[in-house]
């Protein structure tokens, strides 16, 4: 499978594209993010605000288009409408990285709208590499499939997850699209280390980092995008600059969404602690 | 229990809490996290989700009912309708169906009419724009017998046993002066400048332009207009079709 991600990101640091900044995006503020990226559904089919808004963003900035609704690990065959669809639009946006997320989402009938986890056993891993083969093969391109925070694992899993993302690696020439959040709370709350994660991690086959802010419920963390970074996770990035120091990062903010700068903010340090390391 | 028969269960458990002790067997325990508060955690989530989603489609429903009342009408829609959309912002396409007859409309009984009225604005809003004939183009095609116009796929003509768009624009604005809602109302509803805007018509000028969602001639439309409309109507329903531009030749 040929990888036509790109252009190359010369600002590596982006942000999530939401409605709540259009009005100040459109008034052409100096931007400190280098590119955004998209929820692929909120966009593929409309021809309204949300799709001018992002016509005249892409004139300036890459996109990124990140989906919610593949449902890579569900036993039902692809909704090929719904694939058709997201081709169709990709040719017209012409992202520079696509993405998905390990789970599934629901059934065709009955979508949840949750990023569900599966067993992390070796008949998940023949099925999600199928799967992954063949979907790339219909968009003519490697995708990022994103790790999940999960508040519960399997007793049939075989593999811890980062077992399994490495096999899936492996198997199939995707990429991963690593989500630092997702691991520093799985971490927390499923009682392991980070480190052991990172270190299962081929840092060649990560096309992208995802960062952001979780929020506590009782006695665990919650995965809401909606804060902003701990320092937790700027130790976690630290140590996957070691690693590669190079890698596209985006700050996601979903609930009780910020001001545009207050993301900013965010990347602004991310960057400011590459640029020490980098010293 | 294999994954795919896990998938179908725990969906099920989730939208009304079937077959939890099958998943608790199958799931693993966290210190932090029990199986069963897991599954609650997912329900939870499931809820916020797509009460949320209907939330702001149908922003007007929410502010007449308030946050309660809105949640529970919620809940009860999602346990007859699941959702079968890829993207979650579409959620909500049978709530006007839902809400017709709906014990709630004994207090509100516009609500329905007012939930498709805000279900009709999210597809306008989401239509692509298109622009109808000037005034001078529409002048010169209504004097040809051989053009057939159409209205603008970004328009729809709305008629309702309600003052909607009233209700509409009250319920979300601060002014909470009474009025009476019992008054029908048109409304003309399309895209311009990549905003949805709106006309209120008479019946006569309402049930005229509805014949434009298919091709007609002008002199067929003079044939059929209705008998009770006057020329002043005729003229201002001319006068907002060649202003906003929503005539297309067919």
């Amino acid at each position: 499978m040929k990888n036509v991600n790109g252009p190359l990101l010369t600002n590596i640091y982006g942000v999530g594209l939401r409605n709540v900044h259009f009005s100040y995006l459109e008034q052409s503020h100096q931007i400190a993010a280098g590119w955004f990226e998209i929820i692929t559904e909120n966009f593929f089919r409309t021809k309204g605000r949300p799709r001018t808004v992002l016509e005249k963003l892409r004139k300036d900035f890459p996109i990124s288009c990140h989906g919610v609704s593949l449902s890579i690990a569900s036993y039902e065959d692809f909704d090929w409408v719904y694939l058709n669809d997201v081709k169709n639009f990709f040719a017209e946006i012409e992202p520079c990285l696509i993405s998905d997320h390990l789970c599934f989402t629901g059934l065709r009938q009955n979508n949840l709208h949750n990023l569900l986890p599966f067993a992390y056993n070796e008949e998940n891993l023949s099925h999600l590499s199928s799967r992954i083969h063949q979907v790339q093969e219909f968009f003519g391109r490697k995708m990022g499939f994103e790790n999940l925070s999960a508040y519960f694992d399997y007793k049939n899993s075989t593999m811890t997850e980062w077992e399994f993302i490495r096999e899936l690696l492996k198997k199939t020439d995707c990429n991963l699209l690593l989500d630092l959040n997702n691991v520093f709370v799985n971490s927390y709350n499923h009682g392991f280390s980070p480190d052991d994660f990172l270190k299962a991690i081929d840092f060649e086959k990560v096309q992208q980092l995802h960062m952001a802010g979780y929020s506590e419920r009782e006695n665990f963390y919650f995965d809401t995008h909606s804060n902003p970074l701990y320092p937790q996770l700027i130790e976690l990035y630290k140590k996957v600059i070691h690693h590669r120091n190079d890698i596209p990062v985006l700050y996601e903010w979903d609930e009780d969404i910020p001001e545009f700068p207050v993301l900013e903010q965010q990347i602004i340090k991310l960057a400011e602690v590459r640029a020490e390391l980098s010293k | 229990m294999n994954q795919q028969d896990f998938n179908k269960k725990f969906i099920e458990s989730i939208r009304n809490g079937q077959n939890e002790e099958d998943l608790i067997a199958t799931m693993k325990n966290f210190p932090r996290l029990s199986s069963s508060r897991a599954l609650d955690v997912y329900r939870e989530d499931y809820q916020a989700r797509l009460s949320d989603a209907l939330k702001n489609t149908f922003r007007s429903v929410h502010a007449i009912l308030g946050d309660e009342e809105f949640y529970r009408l919620a809940r009860s829609y999602m346990n007859v309708f699941p959702s079968t959309f890829s993207d979650l912002d579409d959620y909500g396409d049978q709530m006007d169906d839902f809400l017709s007859g709906h014990s709630l409309e004994e207090d509100f009984p516009f609500l329905s009419q007012l939930a498709h009225f805000e279900r009709m604005f999210r597809i306008i809003f989401h239509s692509e724009e298109r622009q109808g004939l000037s005034v001078l183009d529409l002048q010169a095609a209504l004097t040809d017998e051989n053009v057939r116009l159409r209205l603008v796929s970004s328009t729809l003509v709305l008629s309702y046993h309600f003052s909607i768009e009233k209700i509409y624009s009250s319920s979300l604005s601060d002014d909470d002066s009474p009025f009476d809602f019992h008054s029908p109302q048109n409304i003309l509803m399309f895209k311009k400048d990549g905003l949805v805007k709106m006309h209120l018509l008479s019946n006569d000028q309402s049930e005229m332009l509805k014949k434009f969602h298919t091709p007609l001639s002008f002199s067929d439309c003079i044939k059929i207009a209705p008998a009770t409309m006057t020329p002043a109507e005729m003229q201002t329903l001319f006068q907002i079709i060649g202003q906003e531009q929503i005539l297309l030749k067919s």
